[in-house]
């Protein structure tokens, strides 16, 4: 276990790199609940179907080096066009402002590295970081040890936030393999509103291996959208939490597109915290390869009349591999649940699996929740059909492939953003069509 | 221009569908097949447009002298073979405006043509549409998804118009259309005719053929044509039955 062992032993040059002014010692309880269980193992339930071996077996360098040669042609080329975004853009682990263009007017917007350097910040940062993160798994209490760079946003009450914000952590220029442990804060208060894409891009071909936990807190009335664009390269791990808690009368979406990136965990949290809440989760992955894409999400239904829906979408090539896992749990008080699930895959190939498993556990008597998995190829009437109207096999399949995947995108309300979606489901089909 | 002979065809590893099928199609002319359920109809449309889930075992399809036995479907609709299908597929997300800009611009990829500018395409599909009554918000619509028989029908016919085929297979199009959709496609098949290319019409009813003249009608029956001949048999045939030719 050679990161094992890297984690235990640079942990105190870390904190004095860090200078920070607090969390220290939360850091230090954190890093030895750590050490205590270590990584999941595939004896982990949760682990079961996604060996992390290969990622835990590597050494990291946790300090990357700061110097980059990330041309703005190659930044130009990750947005989904300027005029319509903020962007955000950490490189190697700092924020770099001169890339990032942030008008945010009328909100909080603080990098984690700076705000903990000021212990003004102590009082407000306290009263939300953590909170809702399962304090018991590895890779949270982990990142917690770690963490270096992220950011706070909060968006004060009634506050309409009109553009997207564009999220990027880019790792170039690093000669060995390189852990980082990123960490986001997003507030929401009453009636406000904001959207949030996040992407990780790794230019280099040593390995990057990313531990990303996001908290995002949704008050009454309030509307959230996070989408995760998880598009990077052969090199790259990701395992990302995300835990949303929402207040009455809240939205709350997050979006996970998975098209690159060697092995992606991610795990999804939604808690329920007042009536009338609406919570959206959809997921296209399309994956080739030796890929592998884990989803674990889990709704916890803990108020009554509130509604959650689920609806992943899978097209698996080559020998990757997919994973979903689904729970579900509604709380003996949670009336009037409606809760829904559905989770859909085509295997291209011979070579590729996956593993479905959806769990409900249901402790009230007045619900609503279905839930469903299928496992198919493709339909050759169907397949048929198009090709005598003359489009060749490869593109008639992509187009039944873009059809099934279609419905997960439905609420995406950027447009940029849906055409890069689009434009990356071609690619990974290699066909040069415009849906 | 198609010249089918002595075709025999079998549902891979079934039972033999066409068992000897001779049929010669000249440009300008407009055939129709009629024939008893599980006669092989729609099977012989298959085969022709290159179906994968049928084998043939015997015989040739000669389109335009040439063998076109083992042409991949799309190689089909390259040269000018088009179906329009009984059952067409659902496809949400694709508009009927990008699915046909998609199909025409493919099919005049594989003929060495550009891809038909932007402009000239749109006022294309307004001038067809138009002629079939097709509405503007119906084009932006995801294909033949929630379309009513009728619709998915029209939309069939609109998309031959489009793509100008040589030769028109229209496979029971008027099945589960009301009468007035039914004129609408018959105004648009007739529209579409010319001395340059052909129709083969099968149908189960002679009353398309009220609105759509066959040359000729031809009576398929156990995997074979067992009778040609012109509009009146067809007629003959609403009439009768088709016992009487089966004994």
């Amino acid at each position: 276990m050679a990161l094992l062992n890297q984690i235990i032993n640079n942990h105190s040059d870390f904190l004095e790199n860090l200078q920070h002014r607090f969390l220290n010692e939360e850091r230090k309880t954190a890093l030895q609940k750590f050490e205590a269980k270590g990584f999941p193992t595939k004896k982990d339930e949760e682990y079961k179907y996604t060996n992390l071996k290969e990622i835990t077996e590597k050494d990291y360098n946790f300090f990357p080096s700061e110097e980059h040669h990330i041309s703005k042609e190659q930044l130009d080329e990750l947005h989904l066009g300027e005029e319509h975004f903020d962007w955000i853009v950490f490189i190697n682990g700092k924020l770099h402002k001169e890339y990032s263009n942030i008008s945010i007017e009328n909100a909080e917007f603080l990098t984690l590295n700076e705000a903990l350097k000021d212990s003004a910040k102590k009082e407000t940062f306290n009263q939300y970081i953590n909170t809702i993160a399962n304090k018991d798994l590895a890779f949270t209490n982990l990142n917690l040890a770690y963490f270096n760079e992220g950011f706070f946003l909060k968006v004060p009450k009634n506050i309409v936030i009109e553009k997207p914000i564009h999220v990027f952590y880019l790792s170039q220029n690093q000669e060995k393999n390189t852990f980082y442990n990123a960490r986001n804060l997003l507030i929401v208060e009453a009636g406000a509103k904001v959207e949030v894409i996040e992407s990780h891009h790794n230019f280099d071909e040593s390995f990057v291996f990313t531990n990303s936990v996001t908290e995002i807190f949704t008050y009454q009335n309030a509307k959230a959208d996070w989408h995760k664009l998880q598009n990077d390269n052969d090199t790259s791990y990701l395992v990302d939490h995300t835990f949303a808690k929402q207040e009455r009368d809240s939205l709350t979406t997050v979006n996970t597109f998975s098209f690159g990136g060697k092995l992606v965990r991610n795990n999804l949290d939604f808690i329920h915290n007042g009536e009338n809440i609406n919570s959206f989760m959809n997921g296209i992955t399309i994956i080739a390869k030796d890929q592998l894409v884990d989803h674990h999400t889990a709704v916890h239904h803990n108020t009554p009349n509130c509604e959650s829906y689920q609806n992943y979408k899978g097209i698996f090539k080559d020998k990757s591999h997919g994973v979903f896992n689904g729970k579900v749990f509604v709380n003996k008080i949670a009336q009037k649940t409606n809760a829904y699930q559905q989770n859909n895959n085509i295997l291209l190939d011979e070579g590729a699996t996956i593993d479905t498993k959806p769990q409900l556990e249901i402790f009230a008597d007045d619900v609503k929740c279905s839930h469903g998995c299928t496992v198919g190829q493709l339909n050759e009437d169907a397949l048929f059909y198009l090709r005598a109207r003359g489009i060749s096999k490869k593109e008639a399949q992509a187009l039944l492939l873009y059809a099934f995947a279609n419905d997960a995108m439905q609420n995406i309300d950027i447009e940029p953003l849906k055409a890069k979606i689009e434009k990356l489901l071609a690619e990974k089909l290699e066909v040069e069509m415009e849906f | 221009m198609l010249n089918i002979k002595n075709l025999h065809a079998k549902i891979e590893d079934g039972a033999e569908i066409l068992k000897g099928i001779n049929l010669e199609i000249k440009p300008g002319e407009v055939h129709a097949i009629m024939g008893p359920n599980g006669a092989g109809k729609s099977t012989l449309s298959s085969v022709i447009a290159g179906k994968e889930d049928y084998e043939v075992t015997d015989g040739e399809i000669l389109f335009d002298g040439e063998n076109i036995i083992e042409d991949a479907p799309e190689e089909r609709a390259h040269k000018g073979i088009f179906m329009s299908f009984q059952y067409p597929v659902e496809i949400p997300g694709v508009s009927v405006t990008n699915f046909i800009k998609a199909a025409m611009n493919e099919n005049r990829k594989a003929n060495g043509l550009e891809d038909m500018p932007a402009k000239e395409m749109l006022a294309e599909i307004r001038e067809k549409s138009e002629l079939l009554g097709i509405k503007k918000d119906f084009l932006s619509r995801s294909l033949n998804e929630g379309f009513s028989g009728g619709e998915k029908k029209r939309n069939e016919i609109f998309q031959m118009m489009m793509l100008n085929p040589k030769l028109a297979i229209l496979d029971e199009t008027d099945s589960g259309l009301d009468i007035d959709a039914l004129r609408i496609v018959a105004d648009g098949v007739n529209a579409f005719k010319n001395e340059g290319n052909a129709v083969l019409l099968i149908t189960h009813y002679q009353r398309l053929l009220n609105y759509i003249q066959p040359d000729f009608v031809h009576v398929l029956a156990n995997g074979k044509i067992i009778k040609t001949g012109d509009k009146s048999l067809a007629l003959e045939l609403e009439e009768k039955g088709y016992d009487w030719l089966l004994q």
